[in-house]
């Protein structure tokens, strides 16, 4: 469990995570899909939290999965900034630089994908797949799922565009898949089954075709 | 001249001054002044601020008095935060008023 100051662009938050680490590409990603894509994080001791929210904690740390999870715990910019003393902060963490943006699907003319099933989840990022660089990709705009569901299972189409068609769920349909990875030749071709690279874990996160 | 991003409880800033240290003790008078006794200052380049700017940070530098003096650039905090890199930033500069 970690506890940490998230400078933003309207100020800094309080948030609590069970991700390991602050610069874990999940970690980014969960403040992302809150619109939070560039900031600078200072750790706090989570004991310092909990003394000083109480019972909020209680409450906030009673939603918090055992599991690769986030709660934003206080988005009062100046409580958050004086409720700490620099002392008490970590070493500033910066976010990667972005990427290069990913690559759009591109199907070959002609030729429609095969059918991808995956588990989509609450923000829009499939976790797991049929297709092994599609996980990490995410539906845009994200696909509301029931609340409290963690994820949901999809099976669509995508066309040359990248644009899901004959989903089930349906409300994914006319959404855009984007895919996460870098690589030579295009991601999301209809190599979905016959792939023509060996793909491998890239160590800034994704996945690489060699 | 310096030009700097102040982190500050409600976003950041981005300020011009004429001080020679981010942490002067007027300097930081001028910014309690504002409202900010406590921030995080990160010094950026004036030429980057200058050509983001243009005409607005020569208008900014016609008011800045030549010794001891401190202007403020940009309030607005997003659009702060995303003109500049990470890279561009200088070491972080904490402060707080006793």
């Amino acid at each position: 469990m970690k506890a940490a100051l998230i400078f933003t662009g309207s100020g800094p938050i309080l948030v609590l995570t069970s991700f390991e680490s602050l610069e874990s590409p999940h970690f980014i990603q969960r403040l992302a899909a809150r619109g939070i894509s560039k900031f600078i994080a200072h750790e706090v001791p989570v004991e310092l939290v909990q003394e000083r929210y109480g019972k909020r904690f209680s409450v906030i740390m009673g939603d918090l999965s055992q599991n690769d999870d986030m709660r934003v715990m206080d988005v009062d910019g100046h409580h958050v900034f004086n409720s700490f003393s620099f002392e008490e902060l970590g070493r500033p963490i910066y976010p990667p630089p972005p990427r290069k943006p990913v690559q759009e699907a591109v199907i070959e003319e002609g030729i429609e994908s095969e059918w991808l099933w995956t588990n989509v989840d609450e923000y829009g990022s499939l976790v797991e797949s049929s297709y092994l660089p599609m996980v990490g990709s995410h539906i845009v705009p994200a696909a509301p799922i029931e609340a409290g569901v963690r994820s949901k299972k999809a099976r669509f189409k995508i066309n040359r565009q990248g644009i899901i068609f004959d989903g089930s769920p349906q409300n994914l349909n006319g959404r855009k898949l984007v895919l996460h990875g870098r690589s030579s030749p295009a991601l999301g071709r209809a190599d979905t089954v016959t792939p023509s690279c060996t793909w491998r874990p890239a160590d800034e996160g994704g996945w690489i075709c060699v | 001249m310096k030009a700097a991003m102040i982190f500050t409880g409600s976003g950041p800033i981005l300020i011009l001054t004429s001080f020679d240290s981010l942490e002067h003790p007027t300097f930081t008078e001028k910014l309690g002044a504002r409202g900010i006794s406590k921030y995080i200052a990160y010094e950026v380049s004036v030429d980057k601020v200058k050509n983001l700017y243009g005409t607005r940070f020569s208008i900014i530098l016609g008011d800045l008095s030549q010794t001891d003096d401190l202007r403020v650039m940009d309030i607005d905090g997003h659009h702060v935060l995303n003109s500049f890199s990470i890279e561009e930033l200088g070491p972080p500069i904490y402060y707080q008023s006793h």
